[in-house]
């Protein structure tokens, strides 16, 4: 601890009352790619959103998020926009949605330049240029000037991840950015990232429900559910022996095929997703798990250190010997 | 991983969405598509408008009396109503005096009032400039009034500030203009003696007098309308804040300003645009009773008039140039619309 690029510490949110993330700590490291894994409505999307500091007014945040020693939490909505897009920046599931459709893509990458920098215009083309070659997009002058409705999803992708790095941030959160998109496309956007990653020395949270492109990715995974961090551990051990019956019911129903492109979609597991509102008592993913004991509904379990060096929320982690996925 | 050039030509599989959109944009509105529609929409007119002739003058027609009888009054009798039936072309068939207004309406010429003789077109250019200038003067009040307040309550939806606004228009929107214009008047002119009820010189010749002689009656315009923009302006806006657009926005830390404004604004600019055009043509109907409160020269009170004398051809001609005045307002509207949404163009 200390020296991370995040720490997000005991954080609980609620939107209008409801709770919907109990709990929550995990980090990721300067030039770190992480992994943010879990069924629908675990709570993903508003992880990112809170570290973004891009909640709805009617939610209530406690706990710390540290970012390069800011804390985000007590940041003046000034202190935060100027980090936001510039030290710290998200893309979005919908591209084309996520950009403005009546303004050329060029402008709204330049727009963000402005936004953080004082650098003549020209200098700002230029650099959106060079970037949006970077981000594999054929043309860059001729692209922009154009509008998101005469460019494909994935060049909308290509266009948001060159907006969300104009800045040279040092940390972006992806949330489910190939989801969208075609098999052939999410493959080259992954790749995309992966180099841009390794280029730029960016640290990025990956967020999806698809094991097989955050193994394919990331270093490390954490595996949400129900609002809570129940597993955080690096990918390969996660992949050789999970701590946790819920990350391994989920490895489990997806069947990852490491060698294929075509990672599949979840098959999904047995039971409906906890509702963080209500939600059960001990250990929550206690009423769709094989392993449970009579322990597991009284004790709340602590997320843990495990015997790989990770984390997991688990009272059986010791004594369950759950298999992986043959390498 | 891949090499960059395995990126790159993997993008040749990666299909541009609409490859004809991309071929019609470069210049505004490229392929002629524009001029097209416009010619299109002007074809348009010819048909609206003797659709609309005819059912004004056949309307007219049923009402009983006719100019003769309102010409002559007392001495109407029924040799003197044929007199003056043949001096006006009445007693032709009605399809034969319709199709004879309409030949000469389409050259242009719409005719001489039965009542004063005059030609109907000279009367018109006198009334018309007046009530342009009411409707002119109320959108411009109205967007300055209602547009900054239709974003300041969407900025504060949910807070009690933008409650505040929408409830107040709310009100607005409830009291009806002729209502408002008499409260208006025994306030500022009866009460206060601010402001002149009466009166009404021409713009060419007193600028300065005539804007102070219109403020009240343009002044129930611009309340009632922004009753009904504030309402729509801030519901397109609280969209268009909530978009996926603007929260990319947010997350790349543009000012609130920008995103206001050149994002979220921009977004909702087509629909404000449309709410304008129609409260355009709403106001154009208000300013009949406006008019008449206000004893102002315009197309409305030559309207009220011509009805009630059976003035034929002025009504004809007044309801031509309303038609006309729809269907440019409309047409600009699209005109804007287009140029304001890329997707659009040019379709
Ligand atoms: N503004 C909000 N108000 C109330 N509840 C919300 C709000 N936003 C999200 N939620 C709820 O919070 C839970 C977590 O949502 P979140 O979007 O983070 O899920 P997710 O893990 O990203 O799921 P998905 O894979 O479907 O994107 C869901 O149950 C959702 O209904
Ligand atoms: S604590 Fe018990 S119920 Fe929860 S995951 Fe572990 S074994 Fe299953
Ligand atoms: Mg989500």
């Amino acid at each position: 601890m200390g020296d991370h690029l995040l720490e997000v510490d005991q954080l609980h949110l609620a939107i209008g009352g409801t709770p919907l993330l109990a709990d929550l700590s995990f980090t990721v490291a300067e030039g770190e790619v992480v992994g943010l894994v879990g069924e629908s409505g675990s709570g993903k999307t508003l992880t990112g959103l809170t570290v973004m500091g891009l909640l709805p007014p009617e939610a209530t945040v406690e706990g710390t998020i540290t970012f390069a020693g800011t804390d985000l939490l007590t940041a003046s909505p000034d202190q935060l926009r100027r980090l936001r897009g510039n030290e710290l920046s998200m893309i979005f599931q919908e591209p084309r949605a996520s950009l403005h459709p009546a303004r050329p893509v060029g402008r709204q990458i330049l727009d963000v330049v402005a936004a953080h920098e004082n650098v003549p215009k020209a200098q700002a083309v230029d650099r959106a240029c060079d970037l949006l070659s970077q981000v594999g997009l054929p043309n860059p002058r001729r692209t922009l000037t154009a509008y998101t409705h005469e460019l494909s999803g994935g060049m909308c992708q290509r266009i948001m991840i060159a907006m969300a790095l104009v800045c040279r941030p040092r940390l972006l959160i992806a949330d489910e950015p190939t989801t969208a998109l075609d098999v052939t496309i999410q493959a080259q956007i992954i790749d995309l990232l992966h180099r841009l990653a390794e280029e730029r020395g960016l640290a990025v949270l990956l967020i999806s429900h698809n094991l097989g492109v955050v193994s394919e990715l990331c270093s490390r995974v954490i595996t949400l559910y129900c609002g809570q961090v129940v597993s955080d551990t690096r990918t390969d051990n996660l992949l050789r022996r999970p701590r946790h019956p819920y990350p391994w019911a989920l490895l489990q129903a997806s069947t990852v095929d490491l060698d294929s492109d075509d990672t599949r979609e979840w098959t999904g597991i047995a039971g409906a997703p906890a509702n963080p509102a209500r939600p059960p008592a001990g250990c929550r993913f206690h009423p769709r798990c094989p392993h449970r004991r009579d322990a597991c509904v009284e004790a709340v379990p602590d997320l843990v250190p495990d015997d790989d060096n990770g984390l997991t929320r688990c009272l059986r982690h010791r004594e369950l010997e759950l298999t992986g996925v043959p390498a | 991983m891949r090499t960059d050039t395995e990126e790159v030509t993997g993008l040749a599989d990666e299909p541009v969405a609409d490859p004809p959109a991309a071929n019609r944009r470069r210049g505004r509105f490229a392929a002629g598509g524009m001029p097209r529609f416009v010619l299109r929409r002007l074809l348009l007119f010819v048909p609206t408008a003797v659709g609309a002739g005819l059912l004004t003058f056949l309307l007219v027609k049923i009402i009983p009396g006719g100019p003769a009888y309102a010409r002559l009054g007392e001495e109407a009798t029924p040799e003197a109503i044929a007199v003056v039936d043949k001096q006006l072309g009445l007693d032709r068939p009605v399809v034969e005096q319709f199709t004879s207004w309409l030949g000469r309406a389409l050259t242009g010429d719409l005719g001489e009032s039965f009542q004063t003789g005059q030609p109907v077109s000279n009367l018109i250019a006198l009334a018309l400039p007046v009530t342009l200038e009411l409707v002119l003067l109320a959108i411009i009040g109205t967007i300055v009034v209602a547009v900054p307040l239709g974003v300041y309550a969407a900025k504060r939806a949910g807070r009690r500030s933008g409650r505040w606004v929408r409830t107040v228009s709310g009100v607005g929107l409830a009291v009806p203009d002729f209502f408002l214009a008499l409260v208006l008047i025994s306030v500022f002119s009866v009460g206060l003696g601010l402001l002149p009820r009466l009166g009404y010189p021409r713009f060419t010749e007193d600028p300065l007098g005539n804007l102070y002689h219109v403020v009240l009656p343009v002044l129930p315009m611009i309340l009632g309308g922004s009753a009904i923009v504030i309402r729509q302006v801030s519901a397109a806006m609280v969209d268009a804040l909530a978009s996926d657009h603007t929260r990319t926005a947010r997350a790349m830390g543009l000012p609130e300003r920008v995103i206001t404004w050149r994002y979220a604004f921009r977004a909702a600019l087509p629909t404000v645009l449309n709410v304008v055009a129609l409260l355009a043509l709403g106001q154009l109907g208000v300013t009949l009773v406006l008019e008449k409160i206000f004893v102002l020269p315009g197309m409305g009170s030559a309207l009220v008039n011509a009805i009630g004398v059976r003035d034929y051809t002025l009504i004809l001609g007044i309801v031509l140039v309303y038609v006309l005045i729809a269907l440019v307002v409309n047409l600009v509207v699209d005109i804007i619309s287009g140029l304001v949404s890329p997707a659009s163009r040019g379709a």
